[in-house]
C-alpha cells in the first residue's frame, strides 16, 4: 500500500515537473507580450532589445561578411546572360540617373550642377549621417534592415533613410551602435507622397510583393503610368521632393472615390550598401502651412506642370519650389 | 557516474544552444527561400525537446523564444510563448524519439514546424503586424515551417548518433508516457 502510494507520488512529481515550468513560462511570456504591446518605443523591453542588438551587432556583421561571397555567387547564377560586373555597374548607374532626372524636374537647377552630382546628400542638401547596412530581418514577416550607426551618432527613431536612388525607409528602433530601418516595402510602412507632375496627394504604403500602393489619391486627379512619386513632406518626417518610385499601374473603378495605384520603388536596400540617415530637416525641406492647406483643399493637385526652368517661373504654390532653393 | 553524465548532457545542450544562436544571428537573416526564413531557435527547441523531454523542452523553448524575440523586430513574448508550448508538447510525446525513431521524429518536426509557423502568422495577423492572410499563412508561415524543418534534419541526425538519449532516458525528471503505461 505504501509502495503504491510512493509510486503514485513519484509519478505525480514526474508529471508535474514539466507542467509547472510550462505554466510559469507561459505566464511570463504572456505578460511580456502584453507589456511589450502596451509600452512605448522607449519602454524597458524596447531598451533591453536595443541593448541586445548592440551586443550582437559584431556577430551579425561577421555573418554578413561570411555570407557576402555566396550572395555574389547567387547573383551570378541569376544573371548568367550578362557579366556580373557590368550588371552591377549598370544598376548603380541607372539608380543614379533616375535620381538625377527627378532632381532636374524637381529643382530645375542647371546642367553643370547635375553633372557634378555625386550623391543624394549634396543634391538635396540633406543634413544627414552616412551609415552602412549590416543585416536584414531575421524573420519572414517584416522587411527591415539594420545599419551600423545608432544613438551615439545622433540617430533617433523616425528618422528617414535614403540611398542614392531615393527613400528606403525609416528608423523604428535604435540602440547605441545600430538602428533598425523599416523598409518602404514593409506592410506597416506609410509615407505621405504625391505625384510629381500633378501634385496629387496620397499615402504610399508597402505591400507584401515588394511594390508600393499609393492610397487616397482622389479619383478626379490626373495620374498616369510612369508618373514619378515623391515625398510631399506633409508628415513632417521626410523632406519634400525625395524620390520614392514610379507608377506602374493605375486603376479607377466607376464609382470609386480614390485611385488604385501601384508604384515600383526606386530604392532597393542591399547589404553593405551605404545609406544616408536624415538627421534633421531645414525649413525649406518642411511642408509649410500653405502646403498643408493646399493639400487639404486640393488633394487632387493641379494640372500637369512642365518642369520648372532656371528662372523659377511662378505658379500658385510658391512653397512647392524646389528643395535646392535653400 | 550519473552526475558526470548529467554535466555531459548539459554541456551538449549548451553547445547546441550556442551553435543555434550563432546561426540565428549570422545566417538566418541572409537565407530567404521562397518567402521562408529559417528559425534556428525553433530547431534548438525541437532538438532538445525530442531528446530531453517536456521539462527540458519547455525550458529551452522559453529561452530560445526569448533570444529570438530579442534579436528580431517581432512582438516580444510571442515566440517565447509559442516555443515554450512547442517544447512541452514535443517533449511530452516521448523522450528519446530522435534516438529511437528518427524517421518519426523528422515527420513530427515537419508537422510541428509548419503548424507553429502558421500559428505564429495568425498571431501576427491578429496583432496587426501582418496584414495579408495569404502572405502570413501560406507564404511566410508555410515556407518558414518547411525551411526550418528541412534545416532541422541534420541536427536530428547528429543528435541521433550521440548517446545523449540513453542518458536522458535513464534519469527521472520528465514525463514519459510509455513508462507510465
Amino acid at each position: 500500500m505504501q509502495g503504491k502510494h510512493t509510486y503514485s507520488a513519484q509519478l505525480k512529481r514526474k508529471q508535474s515537473s514539466g507542467l509547472r515550468p510550462l505554466i510559469v513560462f507561459c505566464m511570463i511570456s504572456f505578460l511580456t507580450l502584453t507589456m511589450f504591446l502596451r509600452e512605448g518605443d522607449s519602454g524597458i523591453l524596447h531598451s533591453i532589445r536595443a541593448g541586445v542588438t548592440t551586443i550582437t551587432t559584431p556577430v551579425r556583421m561577421a555573418g554578413a561578411v561570411v555570407v557576402s561571397p555566396f550572395t555574389s555567387i547567387s547573383n551570378v547564377a541569376s544573371n548568367l546572360t550578362a557579366d556580373d560586373k557590368t550588371l552591377s555597374e549598370l544598376k548603380r548607374e541607372n539608380a543614379e540617373l533616375q535620381a538625377q532626372v527627378i532632381e532636374l524636374q524637381e529643382s530645375g537647377s542647371d546642367a553643370r550642377r547635375l553633372e557634378e552630382l555625386l550623391g543624394l546628400q549634396s543634391t538635396y542638401q540633406l543634413q544627414s549621417t552616412a551609415a552602412r547596412i549590416n543585416g536584414a530581418s531575421a524573420d519572414a514577416w517584416s522587411k527591415t534592415m539594420t545599419i551600423d550607426k545608432g544613438t551615439l551618432d545622433g540617430l533617433a527613431v523616425n528618422m528617414p533613410v535614403t540611398n542614392s536612388a531615393g527613400v528606403i525607409g525609416q528608423i523604428i528602433e535604435v540602440s547605441p551602435n545600430s538602428a533598425t530601418i523599416r523598409l518602404l516595402t514593409d506592410e506597416n510602412s506609410g509615407v505621405s507622397a504625391m505625384i510629381q507632375s500633378t501634385r496629387a496627394q496620397g499615402m504610399l504604403n508597402g505591400q507584401p510583393d515588394g511594390t508600393l500602393r499609393l492610397d487616397y489619391v482622389p479619383a478626379d486627379a490626373q495620374v498616369q503610368i510612369d508618373d514619378l512619386v515623391i515625398t510631399s513632406g506633409l508628415g513632417g518626417v521626410y523632406p519634400k521632393g525625395l524620390p520614392l518610385g514610379r507608377v506602374i499601374a493605375v486603376d479607377k473603378a466607376d464609382n470609386a472615390l480614390y485611385y488604385s495605384i501601384i508604384v515600383e520603388p526606386f530604392a532597393h536596400a542591399e547589404s553593405f550598401e551605404e545609406v544616408l540617415v536624415i538627421t534633421s530637416l531645414t525649413q525649406q525641406q518642411r511642408a509649410t502651412d500653405q502646403d498643408v492647406a493646399s493639400a487639404n483643399s486640393n488633394p487632387s493637385g493641379d494640372e500637369p506642370v512642365a518642369p520648372k526652368d532656371d528662372t523659377g517661373s511662378s505658379d500658385d504654390e510658391p512653397d512647392e519650389d524646389d528643395i535646392q532653393s535653400e | 557516474m550519473e552526475i558526470r553524465d548529467k554535466y555531459k548532457y548539459h554541456r551538449v545542450i549548451a553547445m547546441l544552444s550556442l551553435i543555434c544562436a550563432l546561426l540565428q544571428l549570422m545566417f538566418a537573416p541572409h537565407i530567404y527561400i521562397f518567402g521562408g526564413v529559417i528559425n534556428f531557435m525553433m530547431i534548438l527547441t525541437f532538438s532538445v525537446a525530442l531528446i530531453g523531454g517536456s521539462r527540458y523542452g519547455c525550458l529551452t523553448g522559453f529561452f530560445a523564444g526569448l533570444f529570438y524575440d530579442l534579436t528580431t523586430p517581432s512582438p516580444m513574448g510571442l515566440m517565447m510563448l509559442l516555443l515554450t508550448v512547442i517544447g512541452f508538447v514535443l517533449g511530452s510525446s516521448e523522450r528519446n524519439r530522435v534516438v529511437e525513431q528518427i524517421v518519426d521524429a523528422i515527420k513530427m518536426t515537419f508537422a510541428v514546424a509548419i503548424a507553429a509557423n502558421m500559428v505564429y502568422g495568425i498571431a501576427l495577423l491578429m496583432l496587426h503586424v501582418e496584414h495579408s492572410f495569404v502572405q502570413a499563412i501560406f507564404i511566410h508561415g508555410l515556407m518558414s515551417g518547411v525551411v526550418t524543418a528541412l534545416f532541422a534534419i541534420p541536427f536530428m541526425f547528429v543528435l541521433s548518433r550521440t548517446d545523449m538519449g540513453q542518458g536522458f532516458a535513464g534519469r527521472a525528471g520528465g514525463m514519459r508516457f510509455r513508462s507510465i503505461r
